[in-house]
């Protein structure tokens, strides 16, 4: 009977000891939520694992929520942070007006939100954005594109999702440079919402409409890799050159085989990494923040994709 | 009895038309995106303010491109902390530069000017764009804009500028052996400093003839 209690009593402490232990390895520095538009697309799964990793380094609990591209479950998400009391969220939005009202909801019941690689239109709704400087590197490659085309030729335009400013980010400053010669004509632009399969379609589409055409523009590697499936299909391979943004791997050793023309390459990892540094630092007392902190991008062509190979 | 089923038939179908036709508005794909700050915020008369009020006063302390060089030599650091501006997280520094020399060549692209101290500085005459005249000049906040897309018009805009107001009547006059003088923006990467020939963006210039 005697070791029976002591045995209860050593079970009661040693459980009460585990759950203080955990609690305070926990809760020590409370959660950080990373938000993220979707998962089904391998560069935010990138984006959202360091993100997290970062936070977890930084002695927080990280917790990925996934919305799936849709903005009623990223506002769904945001209810769930708000009641649950993280502490920050670093946030991949879906849309950039839609989304402005969630971290404004965030902001206002005291938990600082940080976008990463997507934006959205406020100035102060975010402690700040860490957002790939689009319109200049798509400047780079359009001027890469010009000088590849001769400064002539039939080119159709691959756009991404039309709510997100990182698409017009790119195509604004893509066309700031190819629209000042007028010799190259655009003579298709639809969106496939950032996605390889829907690109393939676009591109079968546009081929048939405009079998003529010498190139194509891409809003990222996803779409061109698709776009590039459909040229080859066409056996177009030699007539029709594609050009792609986001510096994937496949994008990387397809531009190494003379695939793909060119892509700009991002950096995620450090975006994501430096949002969750950010996190920390504000909820240290930093407060010195601009709205947006632009990461410049690099053009890598068939010249220089040796150097971010592994 | 039949006739008057048919004449309901129609005015069903021509409701349900004007019904689709009032209920679907039809834009351009690119004149689709988010923008409710670009509806108020005019880029051109932001543009032409800075380029007619703000910029000339920014040119007279452009550094010069020989000292430039020197300085980037001798302690980089302290050259780009002291004469640039950068934007973000970023290797890339812009400078307001400016220089005297002779025109060496004048091609389809650019004009190679030689600025005296084994120096030639690239002119650009056709590709100009990017951001160094916006953030070489300092003048652009990028917390006073709403989104990205009004903060990179600025650089369009001044880009459009140049190329009208200054590149073009610069090209109907240069010939080899002029005397330039000019200012404009420059970009300089840190980790690969391409500096002879610098490219410079040009804003203003001065041509007289050889003597």
């Amino acid at each position: 009977m005697e070791n029976r209690i002591f045995n209860l009593l050593l079970a009661g402490i040693l459980l009460i000891a585990f759950t203080c232990c955990q609690r305070s390895s926990r809760s020590e520095k409370g959660r950080i939520a990373v938000v993220i538009s979707t998962l089904n697309n391998p560069w935010f799964v990138v984006l959202g694992e360091s993100a997290a990793s970062r936070a977890r380094e930084l002695g927080y609990d990280a917790v990925i929520y996934d919305s799936q591209n849709n903005s009623a479950r990223e506002a769904e998400h945001f209810d769930n942070i708000i009641a649950m009391g993280y502490r920050a969220i670093l946030f991949n939005p879906t849309d950039a007006d839609g989304s402005v009202l969630n971290v404004t909801r965030a902001r206002d019941a005291g938990i600082p939100t940080f976008c990463m690689d997507r934006e959205i239109n406020s100035r102060d709704a975010a402690v700040t954005q860490l957002l790939s400087d689009n319109f200049t590197g798509c400047v780079k490659l359009g001027q890469y594109f010009v000088r590849e085309m001769n400064k002539k030729g039939r080119y159709a335009e691959i756009l991404g999702l039309v709510g997100d400013n990182n698409t017009w980010n790119r195509s604004r400053g893509f066309h700031s440079v190819v629209d000042e010669f007028p010799d190259l004509v655009m003579v298709a632009q639809q969106s496939a919402d950032f996605d390889r399969n829907t690109a393939m379609e676009v591109m079968e589409s546009i081929m048939q409409a405009n079998p003529d055409i010498d190139a194509v523009f891409c809003g990222n590697d996803a779409m061109a890799l698709g776009a590039y499936q459909a040229v080859l299909s066409a056996g177009k391979t030699d007539q029709i050159k594609v050009f792609g943004f986001d510096g994937a791997d496949d994008a990387l050793r397809s531009i190494a085989n003379n695939r793909i023309s060119a892509t700009v390459m991002q950096f995620p990892v450090m975006m994501a990494e430096m949002s969750a540094v950010f996190a920390d630092e504000y909820l240290n007392g930093r407060r010195d923040f601009d709205s947006r902190t632009p990461v410049e991008v690099i053009l890598v062509t068939p010249d220089n994709v040796h150097e971010f190979l592994d | 009895m039949t006739m008057r089923r048919s004449v309901k038939y129609m005015v069903y179908a021509l409701a349900i038309i004007l019904i689709v036709f009032l209920s679907v508005d039809i834009h351009r794909l690119d004149s689709a995106r988010a923008r409710p700050a670009s509806e108020v915020f005019d880029v051109e008369v932001y543009v032409t303010d800075i380029w007619e009020n703000y910029l000339p006063e920014i040119l007279e302390s452009a550094v010069e491109i020989n000292s430039l060089v020197r300085m980037l030599k001798d302690n980089p650091d302290e050259t780009f902390e002291n004469h640039s501006n950068k934007l973000g997280i970023s290797n890339t520094h812009y400078f307001m530069v400016r220089a005297a020399g002779v025109i060496e060549t004048v091609d389809e692209e650019t004009v190679i000017v030689d600025i005296g101290d084994n120096l030639r500085t690239e002119l650009e005459t056709v590709y100009i764009f990017g951001n160094a005249i916006r953030e070489g000049s300092g003048l652009v906040n990028i917390d006073d804009f709403l989104n990205m897309m009004d903060f990179n018009m600025v650089s369009v805009l001044l880009n459009r500028k140049v190329k009208s107001e200054v590149v073009g009547p610069f090209r109907e006059k240069a010939e080899q052996g002029m005397h330039i003088s000019f200012t404009g923006a420059a970009e300089i990467n840190r980790l690969d400093m391409q500096i002879n020939p610098l490219k410079v963006i040009p804003v203003k210039i001065e041509l007289t003839h050889a003597d």
